[in-house]
């Protein structure tokens, strides 16, 4: 998938990985690998800015943790960044339903 | 390889150094674990290197959004500054003038003091706005996006200070004994200084 159409979805598909738990940095980025079988392929490095900026508005918190004697900054989904992935859910199945409900109605 | 390809990105940010640190450091620690899970898969361990920084991106891709958080977080820093010295220079002067035995606001004549005012209220203007600025690009930054912030922070500072200091300036035009109180020497030097500062902190930087 092209990794200009997945730019506008990051903070949501984010949200959404760190929902089961806190994650590292590349322990998002193996989340979004493996939550959708290898399609949502991002250049990783834009997932570090992405981070940070839910981290400045409230939705996501972050700790250092070591792991194999490495220091890790962990993030963790707040109460906030639950409401947010809920609204962001609200209103992709409102979309995603509108335009299958169009591009069906144009391939019949 | 991973340290080279950190560098060249650390060459080409700009801004606070501890947020550049905290997301360089991050970098080159997914980088790592990047590597690592390809060595472990049975890459060798250039091999696994190289394929950790591919994934990555180019620096000239993947620079832009860095250098957007740097940004947001030298707005801030000088939205903070504009936000706190413009009261308390304010605090200061309002000081300096109750005791100052030359100084009456009743005396001074009507075109310094009109644009005394007006300039003091630019100053507080500005300093709302850099509060606003604050304000919109922490938490509410989830439901608003001010893509200018970093230009127009550095407006707001910049003005603010200007604004402050030609309300003062209409007080020494306006009250010519008052300058020649000594205390009001020391404070003008000091309001100089903190403008100074506050006007310059959020000016571009060129790559370190």
């Amino acid at each position: 998938m092209e990794a200009d159409t997945l730019r506008g979805h990051l903070d949501g598909l984010t949200l959404a990985v760190l929902e089961r738990g806190p994650l590292h940095g590349y322990g998002v980025i193996e989340a979004l690998r493996l939550c959708s079988d290898g399609a949502l392929d991002v250049p990783t490095g834009t997932v570090y800015p992405a981070l940070h900026r839910l981290e400045r508005s409230g939705l996501i918190s972050s700790s250092w943790s070591t792991e194999s004697g490495r220091r890790r900054r962990q993030y963790t989904l707040t109460a906030d960044g639950r409401r947010s992935l809920e609204r962001e859910r609200t209103t992709w199945r409102a979309f995603s339903g509108a335009i299958t409900a169009v591009l069906s109605g144009v391939s019949a | 390889m991973i340290e080279n390809f950190v560098a060249e990105l650390d060459q080409s940010l700009r801004g606070p150094k501890r947020v550049k640190r905290r997301l360089l450091d991050e970098a080159a620690a997914g980088l790592a674990d990047a590597a690592e899970a390809y060595h472990d898969a049975g890459w060798d361990k250039k091999a696994a290197a190289a394929r950790a920084v591919a994934d990555f991106g180019p620096v000239p891709e993947i620079a832009p959004a860095f250098q957007a958080e740097l940004d947001v977080a030298r707005a801030r820093r000088t939205a903070v500054a504009t936000v706190l010295s413009m009261p308390l220079l304010a605090v200061l002067w309002n000081d300096v003038w109750e005791s100052d035995p030359y100084l009456r606001w009743n005396d001074l004549p009507g075109l310094p003091l009109m644009l005394g005012i007006a300039a003091a209220i630019v100053a507080i203007g500005t300093s709302v706005a850099a509060a606003a600025a604050l304000v919109m690009t922490g938490r509410l930054g989830r439901y608003w996006t001010w893509p200018a912030v970093p230009r127009d922070v550095r407006l707001f500072a910049r003005t603010g200070s200007s604004a402050f200091g030609v309300a003062c300036a209409m007080v020494a035009i306006g009250s010519p004994h008052a300058i020649r109180w000594l205390p009001i020497i020391p404070s003008a030097l000091l309001t100089v200084a903190v403008l100074s500062f506050v006007a310059t902190l959020g000016r571009q930087r060129l790559p370190s």
